[in-house]
């Protein structure tokens, strides 16, 4: 893939890191809760995840987090060493990093929402 | 790192040389070269410091070639046109690069200048840097006029260009390579394979000429892992080229044009 299309996706990502972000801190302190110490309790967490849009809203945040934090760490290492074995490493372990996240972040979503 | 005062040698004595009334009022300036010599085995890297007579318009490149002439005839750095049209002198003055032959002494407001070889680039002796990755840098990204009739013959006919369409890349064209944008570039200190602001203004200033026809060509080169979006917008590029040329604004145009372009899926 070129890079000015992972660079397009990038930019999208922060898009919707910025629109999500805002929404999930405004879920927390001020829409349909008492502030941050109510939200942060157990059960309204739990029922924030079995919510459909709360989840979804989640479930974007997670993958544009995952992607922008991901491409941002691989752009640092690209410039630590030389060579198109490094540049395969790199690509190669971003993307498994980025598996065991989404995976990991995308079944806790998954799980909660099912009511588990 | 060791430093040693290098006085001219008795039999050359100051007094024997064509020196400037200022100079023997006094008047002279101490030259910290960097000396070192990679392929000589037990060679360390040093400073030494010279004293050199200063007189009205003296450059460093001058004082420089004034240490070469009367004390050490071993010094190396390299120059060739001594009016900042080559590109050949540039060095480190006073920790910024910048051309030896275009930096007055009297303009750093100091009696004390250090002299050293361009940050980024290895030492080949002294002062004078091996320009390899420099120029293949350069030559990636084709710095030339793509025209794809070319394939299957010479061009018969002019191509005419606007006022307007010789604006868009004027400025570029203007680029002596004198490698002093990619000695002030953070990435290209971390990321040997990184283009670099020079090669990624011309790849711009090619791609924004209206006679090109080399889109798909250089778009292997810029469009790559260590292409025009590895640019962090430290913009010390453009701080220190000697000719006016902004090669971090060419950089970031070219980054547009490429972006432009993966959108409309070319």
């Amino acid at each position: 893939m070129r890079e000015s299309t992972l660079q397009l996706v990038n930019y999208v990502m922060v898009l919707a890191l910025l629109v999500t972000l805002a929404l999930h801190l405004a879920m927390q302190a001020f829409l349909g809760v008492s502030g941050y110490e109510g939200a942060l309790s157990y059960s309204t967490a739990l029922a924030r995840y079995r919510e459909p849009l709360s989840a979804s809203l989640l479930a974007i945040l997670l993958v544009a987090a995952t992607y922008h934090g991901l491409f941002g760490l691989r752009n640092i290492l690209l410039e630590m060493r030389s060579g198109p074995r490094w540049d395969r490493f790199v690509t190669g372990t971003v993307l498994g990093l980025a598996v065991v996240m989404l995976g990991w972040g995308l079944r806790t979503i998954v799980v909660a929402f099912g009511g588990a | 790192m060791v430093v040693e005062i290098q006085e001219p040698a008795p039999r050359q004595k100051v007094h024997h040389v064509a020196v400037p009334r200022q100079a023997r009022r006094g008047m002279t300036v101490l030259l910290k070269v960097y000396r070192h010599n990679p392929s000589a085995a037990g060679d360390k890297p040093r400073m030494v410091t010279y004293r050199v007579p200063n007189t009205k318009g003296l450059t460093v490149l001058d004082a420089l070639l004034w240490v070469k002439e009367h004390v050490d005839p071993g010094l190396a750095f390299r120059y060739s046109c001594r009016m900042g049209i080559c590109g050949s002198c540039g060095m480190l003055i006073n920790g910024k690069p910048a051309l030896g032959c275009e930096t007055q002494i009297a303009e750093l407001g100091t009696d004390v200048v250090e002299v050293g070889p361009l940050t980024n680039y290895p030492v080949i002796r002294d002062v004078a840097t091996d320009f390899t990755d420099f120029f293949s840098h350069h030559r990636t990204v084709r710095p030339y006029l793509i025209r794809q009739e070319e394939a299957t013959g010479p061009v018969r006919r002019e191509l005419l260009q606007t006022e307007e369409e010789k604006l868009a890349y004027y400025q570029f064209a203007m680029c002596i390579m004198c490698g002093l944008c990619d000695a002030a570039c953070p990435v290209v200190a971390m990321d040997r394979e990184y283009l670099g602001p020079q090669a990624l203004a011309q790849a711009y200033r090619f791609l924004a000429d209206s006679r090109d026809q080399g889109w798909e060509e250089r778009m292997e080169a810029v469009d790559a892992p260590h292409g025009c979006f590895r640019c962090e917008l430290a913009g010390s590029c453009s701080a220190v080229c000697p000719k006016g040329v902004d090669p971090d604004l060419g950089t970031q145009l070219l980054k547009r044009a490429v972006l432009r372009g993966r959108l409309k899926g070319t």
